[in-house]
């Protein structure tokens, strides 16, 4: 596997977990009301939940679309070098 | 690498039948070897990052904006359903236990309130959804017209205003009930709390009316104009599902009200010295925003005038995500339970209740931005066909309800 790929397969795989850890948090959450919890002052464990949330929610939003792209770039050039290379004549 | 074995098999003497070979070697040289400088790929990363915070995020947030603006059904319901059975499942008349008799019972009312509501107006745009909402509709009336449900009120005024209301006492609390009696009775003519809804209405009626300055006094010693415009919905509404006509008195209403709590800046006086106009409180976001929502089932051009000083004064907006800022210009605060957090000024309150605003008002492009900021911080959660707010809680999903269903104007 070369490194352009397996950047993009590394990027795919940690976007799935976290994607799912997310999901998991929100269900969590959502099971519960974290206003009642915070007013009842279990405030520690309702910020919690809302600093993980915020950090998930912010990576898949804000980095990992870029990451994605990033990483599609990079193929995607080595991909054209492969193809200008194949297309050279053998030099003598 | 690549050049030294090129060197050596040329040097060795090998030809062009090795070729093949050796060019297989110098391509899988080429694709392990990363081809561009160090310094260009983090302008390309920083360029990826850029154009994907720029895009992707307000793509994610905005893509129900269109379908609730639009009154879509099975967007409304599905928010609709688990608003429906939340205030089926409560056992108990509130749903927080701080202690704080004033807070539980305040937020109860409101839930109740933004429930029927919210119900109410998915049930006005998609009619068949009346026998699915109806009943949770009863059972939140029910709970609003307990008195035991706002038992504060009962300390403060010696009887609840739903028992009685003493002369000159105000009740502006009523405010919020009577105007969810009024959209129960829109879709249920027949309730049986149209007698109720009927005595209430003419009580604050008559305060209301007969005040010098628009204002009547929610709790003893206490006057805050966003009650007052609840009151002034609630008469609007109570006008329009009964047949009776008020707009002339609500037309001198609206001036006096104006005229007492309408800041400069555009927004709404948050509290203001009994039977006076001189204000307690700063002009806020949250409370022009509510009060543009509420009077919108009264005086649509006095809540068109809220809402265009709370667009002017108080929108923000960022990446496509808006919000709206809570204290009004040369004013400062740190919020309350009303504003809810306030962060670079801009608070939760002033922000969900701008959606209502927004949606009563037309204003599609402002609202879409404020749903993408609701999307981001209120975290939907998809379960089957229902979907939650889940940083809302019961509270939250009532009022988010009430205003992604708001009538336009």
């Amino acid at each position: 596997m070369t490194p352009a790929l397996r950047r993009v397969a590394v990027c795919a795989a940690v976007i799935v977990v976290t994607a799912l850890a997310h999901e998991s948090l929100v269900a969590r959450i959502a099971s519960t009301d974290p206003v009642a919890e915070l007013l009842s002052g279990q405030s520690i464990a309702t910020f919690q939940n809302a600093a993980a949330l915020g950090l998930l929610r912010a990576f898949l939003m804000l980095l990992a679309p870029g990451w994605v792209l990033y990483s599609l770039l990079l193929l995607g050039h080595g991909y054209c070098v492969h193809r200008q290379a194949k297309a050279r004549p053998p030099s003598s | 690498m690549c050049r030294q074995r090129r060197l050596v098999w040329l040097d060795a003497g090998h030809d062009l039948e090795h070729s093949e070979r050796f060019e297989m070697t110098v391509l899988h040289d080429i694709l392990r070897r990363p081809r561009l400088p160090l310094r260009m790929r983090v302008l390309v990363a920083l360029g990826c990052l850029l154009l994907t915070v720029a895009v992707v995020p307000r793509l994610v947030c905005g893509r129900h904006a269109a379908l609730y603006f639009e009154r879509d059904l099975a967007t409304q319901d599905a928010l609709a359903r688990s608003v429906a059975a939340s205030v089926r499942a409560q056992r108990g008349r509130q749903f927080y236990h701080t202690g704080t008799a004033r807070f539980d019972g305040q937020s109860a009312i409101a839930t109740y309130q933004m429930t029927i509501l919210g119900l109410g107006q998915v049930i006005l745009a998609h009619p068949e959804k009346r026998d699915d909402y109806l009943p949770a509709i009863r059972t939140a009336a029910d709970r609003l017209v307990d008195p035991a449900t706002l038992d504060y009120a009962a300390d403060v005024y010696g009887t609840h205003g739903v028992v009685q209301m003493a002369p000159g006492a105000g009740h502006a609390y009523l405010g919020y009930i009577n105007l969810a009696l009024g959209m129960l009775r829109q879709i249920d003519p027949d309730t049986r709390h149209a007698a109720l809804h009927d005595r209430l209405t003419d009580e604050l009626a008559r305060r209301l009316f007969n005040s010098p300055t628009g204002m009547i006094e929610t709790y003893p010693g206490e006057t805050w104009p966003p009650d007052v415009a609840a009151v002034a919905g609630s008469i609007g509404l109570h006008a329009r599902a009964t047949g009776t006509d008020r707009q002339a008195e609500l037309d001198r209403w609206a001036e006096r009200f104006a005229s007492c709590a309408l800041d400069a800046t555009g927004y709404l006086i948050q509290r203001i010295r009994s039977g006076t106009c001189e204000p307690l409180d700063a002009p806020r976001g949250s409370g022009t925003a509510v009060a543009s929502y509420f009077l919108g089932f009264a005086h649509p051009a006095l809540s068109r005038r809220l809402y265009e000083g709370l667009v002017a004064q108080g929108e923000r907006s960022l990446l496509g995500f808006g919000a709206v800022r809570e204290y009004a210009s040369g004013h400062q605060g740190a919020g309350d339970v009303n504003a809810g957090f306030v962060v670079f000024g801009v608070s939760v309150g002033a922000t969900g209740f701008a959606l209502g605003a927004a949606m009563t008002h037309g204003d599609r492009a402002f609202f879409t931005e404020l749903f993408r900021t609701a999307h981001l911080f209120g975290v939907p959660s998809q379960a089957g066909e229902t979907r939650t707010y889940a940083a809302g809680g019961a509270l939250g999903n009532a009022l988010l309800l009430a205003m992604l269903t708001a009538r336009t104007l």
